[in-house]
């Protein structure tokens, strides 16, 4: 495999320049943007993908980024 | 150099020289695939007809009065994301086991065969090259040479065990976040990551279009500099590290390090006369690398994980999916994050000219071994074995792990030497230095030392 052909493994590009970015995991935000991407999340992959969010909220946390109240934790 | 591989130039010179068949070189390494490999597990796939059929051209070539090239008859292997010609990728990952085989060579794999060097086979990796630990599902878990039941590191654990089982003398791998790194100190060879964006990565499967670099694994700095001078189609300047002005990082780089590997650390700050620096935005490099991978893996793999989540390791699939389910912008966010320490290395680089840190907090963890103690917390072992090589990456500079020669630690351990963008020479001067001085040196793992001795000559 190239990278050219790998790099068509992709969705939109992030907006560049956004003045402000708030790191948004919650359970909520997670499954909207799931059914955004038609990503079905397995149920025995549920417990796994929420505490890989929950670890990606702490290193939010350390980069300084602004959370929504009470993510994180 | 040891009794199975010669220095890699000596031995080349060897078949120049017409002294030593390639054909020798390469069924030594097919041998000791076949015999060493069941037990730790490095090699995916063995190209026994291909490294054959390439030495018989090599010893045609040296017949005919041709120079092969500086690295002639040398066998190495790569890890399983290097296009090979005829086979398919498959970056570690069962769903691309009955991919399309590549058409052609990585680029790096055309420079290194092209100077003589013969390809004997694929590597273990983590699946798409995401993790630290060389844990596969479908391809198995690479044991550490110096202790079967301990990682060996990862992802290119593969990698760095096949070069310290001597079953090769040189191996190349990936790193994005330390994945030449971590496996290479945990096994205790010598291990470059290369300046971002110097060496090409045509034909390599890419994992973050920001922090991917790919670099060789060897048992000694003059194996890894020549390897690295080839692949970058340059010599380096030979000089000398003698008077190198060295800073041994605090802070972030020494908090909650297990006290055998702060002392290889000392250890090398004192070989160099190193002062004590500083580099305060480190644990947001670290973070920011970890957002940035987290984001464009999910991204990249999106259309995979919506046809088909179940077909991915599990470890793998939860990262990925999660995210993938990242808010639009986080890699913007993370880049933006990473750029003061990028600003702040660059500035610390005014005063000094290399960095010395750990390469990774603890010695190779044992495979069953869940947790790992970082400042009095026990934590996820596999995911801070990383923790001291991801702010360098989104740098884009230079490193290099040095295996340290301890009477205290019965693992190996590595060091980690930095220096700008565009210094590798510098870091192999300072590598070269510290194997005179024995600070540094690849420990034997006994048990793959023996056999089978290259006795014959042409």
């Amino acid at each position: 495999m190239h990278r050219t052909e790998a790099n068509k493994d992709t969705h939109s590009a992030p907006k560049a320049g956004e003045d402000v970015f708030v790191f948004d995991v919650s359970q909520e935000a997670a499954a909207g943007r799931a059914r955004r991407l038609k990503i079905k999340v397995p149920e025995d992959a549920k417990d796994g993908v929420a505490f890989q969010l929950q670890a990606l909220s702490k290193h939010a946390q350390t980069a300084g980024w602004t959370l929504p109240d009470g993510e994180g934790a | 150099m040891t009794a199975i591989w010669p220095f890699i130039a000596d031995l080349a010179a060897s078949v120049r020289r017409g002294e030593r068949r390639a054909a020798s070189t390469a069924a030594l390494a097919l041998a000791r695939i076949e015999k060493h490999n069941p037990k730790i597990k490095a090699f995916t796939r063995v190209l026994a007809d291909r490294a054959l059929g390439q030495a018989e051209q090599i010893d045609a070539a040296v017949a005919r009065g041709e120079d092969p090239g500086p690295l002639a008859g040398v066998p190495f292997a790569v890890k399983d994301l290097f296009d090979v010609e005829g086979i398919p990728t498959t970056a570690g990952a069962r769903r691309l086991i009955d991919a399309p085989p590549a058409d052609a060579d990585a680029a790096l794999i055309r420079r290194l065969t092209g100077a003589g060097a013969i390809l004997v086979g694929t590597l273990n990796m983590d699946e798409f090259a995401y993790g630290f630990s060389t844990v596969n599902t479908h391809f198995g878990t690479t044991r550490n040479p110096h202790d079967e039941a301990r990682l060996a590191g990862g992802s290119s654990g593969g990698s760095a065990a096949a070069v310290a089982a001597e079953i090769v003398p040189f191996a190349l791998g990936s790193d994005t976040n330390g994945s030449v790194r971590v496996p290479s100190s945990l096994c205790g060879v010598f291990s470059v990551r290369p300046t971002h964006g110097s060496l090409p990565l045509d034909g390599v499967f890419p994992f973050v279009d920001e922090l991917d670099t790919v670099g060789a694994f060897a048992r000694s700095s003059a194996d890894a500099r020549l390897v690295h001078e080839v692949m970058l189609g340059q010599s380096f300047q030979m000089q000398s590290a003698i008077n190198v002005k060295a800073g041994v990082l605090q802070g972030f780089f020494r908090e909650g390090i297990e006290p055998l590997v702060l002392e290889a650390v000392d250890q090398v700050a004192d070989a160099l006369g190193a002062m004590p620096v500083e580099l305060t935005q480190a644990a947001k490099a670290r973070s920011a690398a970890f957002l940035l991978t987290s984001a464009q893996g999910g991204r990249r793999h999106l259309a995979s994980l919506q046809e088909d989540a179940e077909s991915f390791d599990d470890g793998t699939r939860d990262r990925l999916l999660a995210g993938a389910l990242l808010p639009e912008g986080t890699e913007t966010a993370a880049l933006k994050t990473a750029q003061p320490f990028t600003d702040e290395l660059k500035a610390l680089f005014q005063t000094v000219n290399v960095l010395i840190t750990a390469a990774t907090p603890v010695p190779a963890p044992r495979i069953d071994e869940e947790t790992i103690m970082i400042n009095g917390a026990a934590v996820n072992a596999r995911a801070h074995l990383g923790m001291m090589t991801q702010p360098f990456g989104i740098s884009g500079v230079p490193a290099l792990s040095v295996p340290v020669r301890s009477n205290e630690c019965t693992m190996p351990i590595g060091v980690q030497i930095v220096a700008q963008r565009g210094q590798e020479a510098l870091l192999f001067a300072v590598a070269k230095h510290l194997e005179d001085l024995g600070v540094a040196g690849v420990p034997s793992a006994p048990e793959f030392a023996a056999f089978p001795p290259m006795k014959e000559t042409a």
